[in-house]
């Protein structure tokens, strides 16, 4: 069989099962075994079980349970809506206050969960009806709420980005930083773009009068309820930064310090631990099951040669190498429009990586446009899935079509960073670089 | 068979739970040893690593029966109950051949690496056959899952709708909003 016959049965099998709505891990552990029988015959399946073993038990994946964990604890005990209050009572009569509010907190939010959904959801929640109360108008209630959810996924903790690193054999810890300024970046836009839409067209988000909290109270209620939650950021993002502790030890202690938040502000209680534990459970077991799989996958069109096969096609095009990341992130960008975020990252993983190590792309800088463009891929129509978290938590008049609207703005954001980064590697690279200097 | 099952799978993910809690506070504790200059357990780095794979495959029955593994659902949402359903037998069958291969493969590999005493030589030796017998004891379970729910689906037409594996679209949505809202389950 030649390579390019094998790569279309295995991406292809693999298409035809992930459609078929059968589940990706077993999806990919199906194609497995049709491939280790096909290519290396019974001696291949008696390794699957060792494959298997020496795919999970590796320390790079321990962050995952725990960076889902301190989500879980963080959305259960609700210690988001005290942030989100405190937050409210410092943006002052600035155009498209709660739209901007969304922005700062989903950003701050962000920092402290992996969950997109979660964080959309919880924006959503808390501000749409206030929104839509005070006459703002449809795509400046929706639009700041789903550009900001995504947020989640790119700045740490994110349990996606360790996946990415681990699946594409990149630094972790150098991933998870590399997030952090264009997450940030990407904030500010959408906090700028919401201010100037405002301040040019009123109509979108009405000015309203906000009750008056003196100075006192304010910088009381800071440091009564913002001074925590910062404190969880930094038990992360801190942490790694000054070179204290290694992205494992980091997302354990973000767990731990969520957890102590959670009893010192009275909202711990075994029901709420129970729900956060079982939710952090499912999660974890559904994203490691399926990176059981996928990497015995990678290693078999390794051995089959697909993957070699492939290279040398790429490297014999005679083509900039910009060229080559231009159609990946299109490939990416498509294939967002209809699955989510890990089908994608696992099937893409396997065969971008060695083409973005052929071609010397630094694998961390690779990774963060990978990952903005798969962040994107949660709001492009017709099936991402913060469209859905949208309109599952909006009001009955906000229909489908007015979200997928609203976001087109906060789509374009996501696309004008990553031509930054790919023209100005250091918006990813720079913290990455401070980390190994430390 | 249902019931026991169900139990069996529950009491098991109780155990992952409380191994999710021990990597996590094991971690922090040599963290913690470190900073206050006391010598931290040798153990920490090797035994988490087996935990994932236990917290994996302890949890994945129950995961399974619990219709929490993901799947793209562009196509299959898109089909009538009848398409679901048969959709829904083919896809236990092909879950419990799978499971079924893997479990078969996972008892013969832990079996051979028992007999040879192969040892995972690390800061602990430990037999290797100890860290991956967990593996076909997933997959064990994984395939009594499947027939569960093959016949779960074959039994009770009217509950293939819910039987039917979950897709990763709007159906994962009302848990989140749900628990957002503070609200217990969130099918609706």
């Amino acid at each position: 069989m030649e390579w390019w016959q094998i790569l279309i049965f295995f991406l292809g099998g693999l298409v035809v099962f992930l459609l078929s709505g059968f589940p990706i891990a077993f999806s990919f552990f199906f194609m497995n075994i049709l491939g280790m029988l096909v290519f290396m015959g019974v001696e291949g399946l008696q390794q699957t079980t060792l494959h298997i073993s020496s795919s999970l038990a590796t320390f790079t994946l321990s962050p995952i349970p725990m960076f889902i964990i301190m989500g879980e604890l963080l959305f259960h005990s609700r210690i988001a809506d005290d942030t989100l209050n405190i937050l409210d009572r410092w943006m002052g009569r600035v155009p498209g206050r709660l739209g901007l509010l969304a922005s700062v907190s989903g950003t701050v939010f962000a920092a402290t969960s992996g969950s997109s959904m979660a964080n959309t959801a919880m924006l959503g929640t808390a501000l749409l009806p206030e929104m839509r109360a005070r006459g703002y108008s449809k795509s400046m209630s929706v639009g700041p709420i789903i550009g900001v959810g995504g947020l989640a996924m790119l700045i740490p903790p994110s349990s996606l980005a360790v996946v990415l690193a681990s699946i594409g054999q990149i630094s972790v810890g150098g991933l998870l930083m590399a997030g952090v300024i264009p997450g940030i970046l990407l904030g500010f836009m959408i906090g700028l773009f919401i201010v100037i839409s405002a301040w040019v067209k009123p109509s979108l988000a009405p000015p309203y009068a906000t009750s008056k909290t003196s100075l006192g109270e304010k910088l009381f209620l800071t440091v009564k309820y913002f001074l925590p939650v910062c404190f969880i950021i930094f038990m992360v993002i801190g942490l790694i930064i000054m070179g204290l502790a290694t992205p494992t030890e980091a997302a354990a202690s973000g767990a731990i310090a969520t957890l102590i938040v959670t009893i010192v502000y009275g909202r711990f209680s075994w029901a709420m631990f129970s729900k956060a534990m079982k939710g952090s459970l499912e999660i974890t077991v559904m994203i490691l099951m399926i990176i059981a799989a996928s990497k015995t996958f990678s290693s078999i069109l390794a051995f089959t040669g697909a993957t070699s096969g492939l290279l040398n096609i790429v490297r014999d095009l005679d083509v900039h190498p910009l060229l080559v990341l231009l159609v990946m992130q299109l490939i990416l960008a498509f294939m967002g429009c209809f699955m989510e975020a890990i089908s994608i990252m696992m099937i893409c993983l396997p065969v971008f990586m060695p083409i973005a190590n052929m071609l010397g792309f630094d694998p961390v800088w690779f990774g963060v446009l990978m990952l903005i463009n798969l962040e994107m891929g949660q709001m492009t129509p017709p099936f991402g899935m913060l469209l859905f978290v949208m309109k599952a938590v909006a009001p009955k008049d906000i229909t489908l079509e007015d979200i997928m609207l609203a976001s087109v703005p906060y789509v374009l954001f996501d696309i004008i960073v990553i031509a930054m980064i790919i023209i100005w590697p250091e918006i990813a690279l720079w913290l990455p670089g401070r980390l190994k200097s430390g | 068979m249902s019931r026991i099952l169900g139990r069996v799978s529950e009491a098991l993910s109780k155990v992952a739970m409380l191994l999710l809690l021990f990597t996590t506070f094991t971690i922090g504790y040599s963290i913690l040893a470190r900073i206050i200059n006391v010598p931290s357990p040798v153990w920490v780095v090797q035994f988490n690593e087996y935990a994932l794979l236990w917290i994996t495959f302890l949890g994945t029955a129950w995961l399974l029966s619990n219709n929490k593994h993901v799947s793209v659902g562009i196509v299959f949402e898109r089909l009538n109950t009848k398409a679901r359903r048969v959709m829904g037998l083919v896809h236990s069958l092909l879950g419990m051949a799978l499971c079924a291969l893997l479990c078969g493969y996972g008892v013969f590999t832990t079996w051979e690496q028992y007999q040879r005493r192969v040892m995972d030589i690390q800061v602990i030796d430990v037999p290797v056959a100890y860290v991956i017998a967990v593996i076909p004891l997933g997959f064990f379970l994984l395939f009594l899952q499947f027939i569960n729910r093959f016949f779960s689906i074959l039994n009770h037409p009217e509950e293939s709708e819910s039987m039917a594996l979950k897709s990763a679209s709007s159906e994962d949505i009302p848990d989140q909003v749900a628990a957002n809202n503070g609200t217990e389950g969130g099918k609706n």
